[in-house]
């Protein structure tokens, strides 16, 4: 029988097969039987073949497929799936079991010393001259505490206002109610259901509900000159993002060199920045740095790379923005952000004078 | 015109048009550039392989190129051109290689062409014949056996 590896790849090809095939697969060996069982692949199945209609979600993805599939077969009976605990062991799974259970706080370094600024209180000049000219990032204490956000938002909440209304998260459009279902079986899980688990990422949300209401853009970041360009010329700047302990963003740079912030409402995000021109080890821009390669997940960065960077000459800021807390993230300094709890934020993106001329230069290239 | 040499030292000169199908290769040309006259090594092909993958390679070249991939859509082995289904009428070791080798070599046409064969070999057999076909070892206990017998075969199609 092909070897593990051959396994891996058809499993990593499994778009070719229909059901039929995979469940045949499945019942011939133990081997199989736990590779095509991985649940990441019934993901990438629910998701393919039912986008965002795919709920209620059940315990596991591949449960929530079956689910789904039989509302199509009435005529059969559910069996749902209850694991068997098999002996195997696989190269390939073992990375990604480890990525999703390493515990977040040792993954992440929790305790790790912060070297950014925490500030309240500030005054417009104040920010301008000690970070926004500089391009250096900070934390405000003061901010997020202020916003109807900060008092209503949570889980249930939100499900009870905005339940039935579709937003995106990664490559599907759902409706919120059956993120929520989702999102509360991460919960239930520890943060160990998935390695990267889905992260809801919404740019439509002001649109299309009232959400906007709950909270205030801080008077810092309120020049925002792509306002001139109206609303259907100016990029994509404002989203909510909600996302299970271990969901997060990888190493990037935020596009058209905007500077940005990103508020806390419930949660905390570890995040780690390096600044302008200081790329992150295992991160590979193209040669404009409008896209960027990194082949390998969020978990799988922290347990390879991480250690690294003792030993470099620059070291980046390190930091955990908690629920309240606003970090200002200035343009071209690179990010990557990982959920330690189960986050409810805010982002926005904006120009302002200080990063014109270089969004200028980027917008027209 | 590029030099490739398998993992057993053979060599072999193909066109850039042709090199270009796969992207290892082609990312590979386009750091070295032009200038370099060395063979390309590919340790992980042997020479028999390789020479399959230039066939498979030669008979697409004129291909036009694929339509942007509907990221949703999921694939069917069904739509295997006649062509590529004769190609593939090999023994299942060098089936497996040739999958194995369009990985490494990154050639997602050839790559699905391979696993599309492989479902298509699934098809219409029963659990017991695919493990005949394969090779595989039933190391189920009859419990187990039980469980995901009915766990699995309610949303088989029919």
């Amino acid at each position: 029988m092909p070897d593990e590896a051959l396994i891996a790849l058809l499993i990593g090809n499994i778009e070719c097969f229909d059901d039929s095939d995979i469940f045949k697969l499945i019942r011939c060996s133990k081997a199989l039987y736990v590779m095509c069982n991985h649940d990441s692949v019934w993901r990438d199945r629910t998701i393919a073949r039912f986008k965002g209609d795919f709920g209620p979600f059940s315990n596991s993805w591949k449960n929530t497929y079956k689910t789904r599939l039989q509302k199509e077969r009435p005529d059969v009976e559910l069996v749902l799936d209850v694991p068997l605990k098999v002996g195997f062991y696989s190269d390939y799974l073992f990375s990604s079991w480890r990525c999703s259970s390493v515990p977040l706080n040792d993954l992440c370094r929790s305790n790790a010393p912060e070297n950014i600024d925490r500030r309240e209180g500030l005054t417009m000049e104040q920010f301008v001259e000690e970070y926004d000219k500089p391009g250096k990032p900070v934390i405000l204490t003061d901010v997020v505490t202020k916003w109807p956000a900060f008092k209503k938002w949570n889980m249930d909440y939100l499900e009870s206002t905005v339940g039935d209304i579709v937003f995106r998260a990664e490559s599907v459009d759902l409706p919120f109610k059956t993120y929520a279902a989702y999102a509360k079986h991460c919960r239930d899980n520890g943060g160990s259901f998935e390695e990267a688990p889905l992260y809801l990422f919404d740019k439509y949300f002001s649109a299309r509900t009232k959400l906007a209401d709950d909270f205030t853009v801080p008077e810092y970041f309120n020049q925002d000159l792509f306002q001139l360009l109206g609303a259907n010329e100016r990029p994509d700047y404002r989203w909510i993002i909600i996302g299970p302990p271990r969901s997060g963003s990888t190493f990037h740079l935020d596009p058209n060199s905007t500077s940005a912030w990103n508020a806390v409402i419930t949660g905390s995000k570890k995040w780690l920045l390096f600044p302008p021109d200081c790329v992150p080890p295992g991160v590979f821009p193209s040669a404009d740095g409008s896209e960027v390669t990194t082949p390998i997940s969020l978990a799988e960065w922290f347990l390879n790379h991480y250690d690294e960077i003792k030993r470099w000459p620059v070291k980046p800021i390190e930091c955990i923005c908690r629920a309240g807390e606003i970090i200002y993230v200035p343009r071209g300094w690179w990010h990557c952000v990982m959920n330690l709890e189960e986050s409810i934020a805010l982002t926005q993106n904006f120009v302002n004078d200080c990063n014109l001329s270089q969004v200028c230069l980027n917008t027209c290239a | 015109m590029v030099k490739i040499t398998s993992s057993d030292n053979q060599e072999f000169t193909i066109s850039k048009e042709i090199a270009n199908q796969s992207v290892l290769i082609k990312n590979m040309l386009e750091d070295v550039g032009e200038s370099d006259d060395q063979p390309i090594p590919l340790p992980n092909v042997s020479g028999a392989i390789l020479q399959k993958v230039i066939e498979y390679a030669t008979m697409h070249k004129d291909d036009p190129p694929p339509a942007p991939e509907d990221e949703t859509k999921l694939k069917t082995s069904e739509d295997i051109e006649e062509r590529d289904k004769e190609f593939m009428q090999l023994d299942q070791g060098t089936m497996f290689e040739i999958i194995l080798a369009a990985n490494y070599l990154d050639m997602k046409n050839l790559l699905d062409l391979g696993c599309k064969t492989v479902a298509n070999m699934i098809k219409g057999k029963s659990v017991e014949e695919v493990r005949k076909l394969f090779n595989i070892v039933n190391d189920f206990t009859p419990e187990e056996e039980e469980q995901i017998r009915k766990e699995n075969e309610w949303c088989e199609d029919r």
